[in-house]
């Protein structure tokens, strides 16, 4: 054991750390590649930066904080809770209709309605539309869905700027990063990070100040805001019985967006972002953000009924491996999530893997049960990147039983597909041991044999020894012992 | 079959579990009364200011010593004065508004958002694009909690109206608020006694 733990500090260089061997070795295997790397790779390569990780659990850990500071302050939390659950989970169950009811009432007022049942066919029809609005400079506000169909690189591809308008959606533009959070998504990012970053793309002068930063991203980024032709944005919500939509920001880029300058709006939802009523976004409101960032509320609330005069609105429905979702009985309640990220900013893993060592788009606990429906096969590892404590289902506001789904996750995956044969051998090869007395005796006595002689190669011989020692083991065994004492 | 029918009849062979809607009365159990230092401390909290008025000559007294003369005002409220116009204007024009006074249609005690609906922004960017903020609002259009906030408007008839809850923000850097991200940089409620 590490008998010195490296003092967080608030100030160090992420660029000249003198690191061991081993850390030069993670790094460029990430650079590689990223995409065939499992979580314990990615995050051990996180790892490798020992200051910069502890500052991440820390800054990660202060939105959990301020989270229960603001959660405890409502008496009726736990209802609200319970309220929100059944709401999602109705809705679910009648999702269909919800969906049909929603495009009536939108299209009566004037929005159109569009269908995608896939990242492909979603692409294809927000490039259509700019298209056919000659619209070369787009400015969007976050959205998760648009990461997850990798909205930005197709639009690029066809001759269409595409401006991220949230400031850290705008950074990790800049440093063509993805995001490592759904709400902060630069929160791996240090200021002396992104002041280098806006030296070279804003021509600011150096500075690590958050203050001078975000006023330069502001004049940079107004000036898109007024000369672009469109706007595009996610959802937070959509109300069915009206056909509104709901947009929810702090920095007030979805408004603006929308409202400066832009003459064609194109909203992008998933089709588990309805909800029946309005009444029912008192519930959700009350608590995206307190839960999410400690925030009574967020900055803006925002929700479009109609299109301006001269403007049009547009919203794509997008499946992408939802339904599929929905036909899995033990999975389904994940599509309940709200997007408020209180589950990662509590999870243990998360803190300490950092966002990026999740391959897919939503990371954290709701991401790893998200994650395998959209494809089993290559986010198999996701669901064991959690010690299963349960803290996550603890903070969800629409009550997801995400740590007994990643429990299950676990079941199915190594029942549904084989690649896990190492695994499955060893499972098979132990219920063999334990159900055969004798072999138990056997196996026992050499694995004692061989902690106590050859001490370090037992540690190497398991991922569970790295960085821990095996405790002191007793010279003889609990049954020996007995043999030897109790009969006295 | 078209995209929509495809999906429409995927989502038919979910398996979701039937849940009734819940009842929404118990909400107004947490109904208690306005307490106007709470709403001082929260608007505060979420970098706000509120400030009383008895009428609109001290509304424009206490405006005339926030604001220097040389920067655009517009206002929509009765008897403020605007030295801007909004007329015909373009986006490039409509960011030089250095003060936006606007109607606002009620506040919400528990977090100190003003609802504003489109008819009151004069144009739908006003609110955002200004680089400072006023609210106007009388002293009783006030709710407690957002389920009673969403009983004081149909989303049927309106177009666009946004909940403001204090300045526009950011803590993307660092996790370190900073004021004035995209939208106004600084935001004064006044509530007008009427």
């Amino acid at each position: 054991m590490e008998p010195t733990q490296a003092k967080p500090q608030t100030k160090f260089n992420t660029k000249s750390e003198t690191k061991p061997k081993a850390n030069l070795k993670t790094k460029k295997i990430i650079k590689q590649q990223t995409q065939t790397q499992t979580h314990a790779q990615l995050a051990e390569g996180f790892l490798s930066n020992q200051l910069k990780a502890s500052w991440f659990n820390k800054s990660i850990w202060y939105q959990r904080d301020k989270r229960d500071v603001a959660t405890k302050k409502l008496n009726e939390w736990e209802t609200l809770r319970e309220l929100a659950s059944d709401i999602k989970a109705h809705t679910l169950s009648k999702l269909d209709e919800y969906l049909i009811e929603f495009e009536e009432k939108a299209t009566a007022n004037g929005i159109n309605i569009h269908w995608a049942s896939d990242d492909k066919e979603h692409n294809e029809i927000a490039t259509n539309l700019l298209k056919k609005h000659n619209a070369k400079k787009v400015v969007k506000s976050k959205s998760m869905l648009s990461e997850e169909c990798e909205l930005n690189h197709h639009l690029e591809n066809n001759g269409i700027e595409i401006i991220e308008s949230d400031l850290g959606e705008r950074i990790l533009q800049f440093s063509g990063e993805k995001p490592s959070h759904i709400v902060m998504p630069a929160i791996h990012k240090t200021k002396e990070e992104i002041g280098e970053l806006f030296e070279e793309k804003l021509n600011t002068k150096k500075s690590n100040d958050p203050v001078y930063l975000t006023q330069a991203a502001r004049l940079h980024l107004r000036e898109k805001f007024i000369n672009a032709d469109a706007s595009m944005s996610g959802v937070n919500f959509a109300v069915a019985e009206t056909g509104s939509f709901v947009l929810c920001t702090n920095e007030g880029n979805a408004d603006l967006g929308l409202t400066a300058n832009s003459k064609l709006h194109i909203a992008s939802m998933g089709i588990e972002k309805i909800i029946p009523k309005q009444e029912h976004l008192g519930v959700f409101v009350r608590m995206l953000a307190r839960n999410a960032t400690g925030q009574p509320i967020t900055t803006y609330t925002s929700h479009f009924t109609k299109p301006n005069k001269g403007s049009e609105i547009h919203i794509i429905i997008v499946d992408n491996n939802r339904t599929k979702l929905l036909a899995e009985e033990k999975f389904n309640s994940s599509l309940k999530c709200i997007r408020c990220a209180a589950c990662m900013n509590t999870c243990p893993v998360f803190k300490n893997s950092g966002g990026h060592s999740y391959n897919f788009v939503i990371p954290g606990p709701i991401g790893a049960i998200l994650a395998p429906a959209h494809d089993i096969k290559k986010y198999e590892d996701m669901p064991f990147a959690s010690t299963l404590c349960g803290s996550c289902s603890n903070v969800c506001p629409v009550k997801i039983n995400i740590h007994e789904q990643l429990y299950d996750w676990r079941q199915e995956i190594t029942q549904r597909k084989s690649s896990f044969t190492i695994k499955s051998i060893m499972m098979k090869g132990g219920a063999f041991v334990l159900s055969h007395t004798w072999m138990y005796r056997l196996f026992g006595k050499i694995g004692g044999f061989f902690v106590h002689n050859f001490r370090k190669i037992s540690t190497m011989a398991t991922p569970w020894g790295k960085g821990r020692e095996l405790p002191d083991v007793p010279k003889e065994s609990f049954k020996d012992w007995w043999d030897n004492n109790a009969k006295k | 079959m078209t995209t929509r029918e495809k999906i429409l009849n995927r989502i038919k062979k979910g398996v979701a579990p039937n849940v009734d809607l819940p009842d929404m009365s118990i909400a107004e159990s947490w109904i208690t009364p306005i307490n106007h230092h709470d709403l001082k401390l929260v608007l505060e909290s979420v970098g706000g200011d509120l400030q009383y008025v008895d009428s609109v000559e001290e509304l424009n007294y206490k405006l005339g010593d926030m604001f220097p003369e040389s920067l655009n005002i517009y206002s929509n409220v009765k008897g403020v004065d605007s030295n801007f116009s909004i007329k015909n204007k373009t986006a490039i024009e409509l960011a030089n508004i250095g003060v936006a006074v606007l109607n606002g249609d009620f506040i919400v005690e528990e977090n100190g958002a003003v609802f504003i609906s489109d008819k009151n922004m004069g144009l739908d960017s006003i609110p955002t694009i200004t680089e400072y903020l006023v609210m106007v609002i009388p002293k009783n259009n006030i709710v407690k909690t957002m389920h009673q906030a969403y009983k004081q408007f149909n989303l049927r008839e309106l177009r666009y109206g946004t909940f403001i809850s204090g300045p526009s923000k950011t803590a993307d850097i660092e996790s370190t608020l900073v004021f004035g991200a995209h939208g106004a940089k600084n935001l004064t409620v006044f509530m007008v006694n009427e």
